[in-house]
């Protein structure tokens, strides 16, 4: 039987298989913390952006984490946070969290606020990831176990 | 005679989907409250999710957690063979009837060959001794071989 125009990949017996190849691939960072002293605005990975896609290929960001103050701050305010996903250095998405007082230091439970983001890049092509938080009064918001999986996709 | 186009969908000449290379999916759903303490409680009653050595795993968790009474922390992890906390996210349940909305995501490292096959579960339990309740829990594995 000839090849015919049109199936590559769609048959076993003409083209073989990309065997072992996973259709996707995947890089996910986890950093535990608590890191103090969030500026702004301040990366959540450990180690800066991370390089995702390529050429032919779609990112899915996700993440989850938590916010809140440090149980042993004196006088802590609410804070309404910016959490975003950057490319290249520039914001794409976000979300915000509101961070409330954590009550007594070393007496009151301190808090935590969850969070989590999904998103698609738009378009196929190779970005530097990165994940930041904006507190809205204070650079002394902390945050904890922060879990970031990246996928990318073709398109 | 094999016709274009109809690879992955007939069974007669392309028996099944090949595991090797492919990405799978699994997911679970348990609408049923599971009771939280001290003592980590699986929140798929007693099931887990396998996955063999050279794979790495996604997990994807959603649910509701609330409080019978007062304020409380509550740690829900991600946990390998029942032994190994691969990740915890920690959760304020406010007050009691004041249901908190959570979700979680994680990728597991490349699994080792310690363990054929490996089970994964996603569980929770409270900083204090507390009564609370987990609900509605909904999981999706994602299973990526290398």
């Amino acid at each position: 039987m000839g090849k015919i125009a049109g199936i590559r990949d769609r048959s076993f017996e003409t083209y073989g298989e990309k065997s072992g190849q996973p259709t996707i691939s995947t890089q996910s960072v986890v950093r535990a913390g608590p890191f103090t002293n969030v500026v702004t605005p301040f990366s959540l990975l450990p180690s800066g952006p991370i390089e995702a896609g390529g050429s032919g290929g779609r990112i899915i960001v996700m993440v989850s984490g938590q916010l809140q103050w440090p149980n042993t701050m004196e006088t802590p305010a609410p804070s309404t946070c910016t959490v975003g996903i950057y490319l290249d250095g520039t914001l794409n998405y976000s979300i915000q969290a509101f961070v409330p007082i954590g009550g007594i230091p070393n007496v009151d439970l301190p808090q935590p606020v969850s969070f989590s983001l999904y998103w698609e890049t738009a378009t196929a092509g190779a970005h530097e990831v990165d994940v930041k938080v904006t507190p809205g009064v204070s650079t002394d918001i902390y945050a904890a176990n922060v879990s970031v999986v990246l996928i990318t996709t073709p398109v | 005679m094999k016709i274009a186009g109809l690879k992955g969908r007939s069974p007669e000449t392309y028996p099944s989907p090949r595991a090797n290379g492919l990405v799978t999916t699994n997911s679970e759903v348990n609408t049923n409250p599971v009771a939280l303490t001290m003592t980590q409680a699986n929140l798929f009653g007693a099931g887990s999710f396998g996955a063999v050595p050279g794979d790495k795993v996604i997990i994807a968790y959603s649910g509701v957690i609330s409080a019978v009474s007062g304020s409380i922390l509550v740690d829900v992890s991600v946990v390998l063979d029942n032994a190994v906390t691969l990740y915890t996210l920690q959760l304020e349940v406010k007050a009691a009837t004041v249901p908190l909305p959570f979700s979680l995501v994680f990728e597991t490292p490349v699994l080792d060959d310690t363990l054929d096959p490996h089970a994964i579960t996603v569980v929770a339990s409270t900083e204090s001794g507390t009564a609370t309740v987990a609900a509605n829990g909904s999981v999706i594995i994602i299973i990526i071989p290398s």
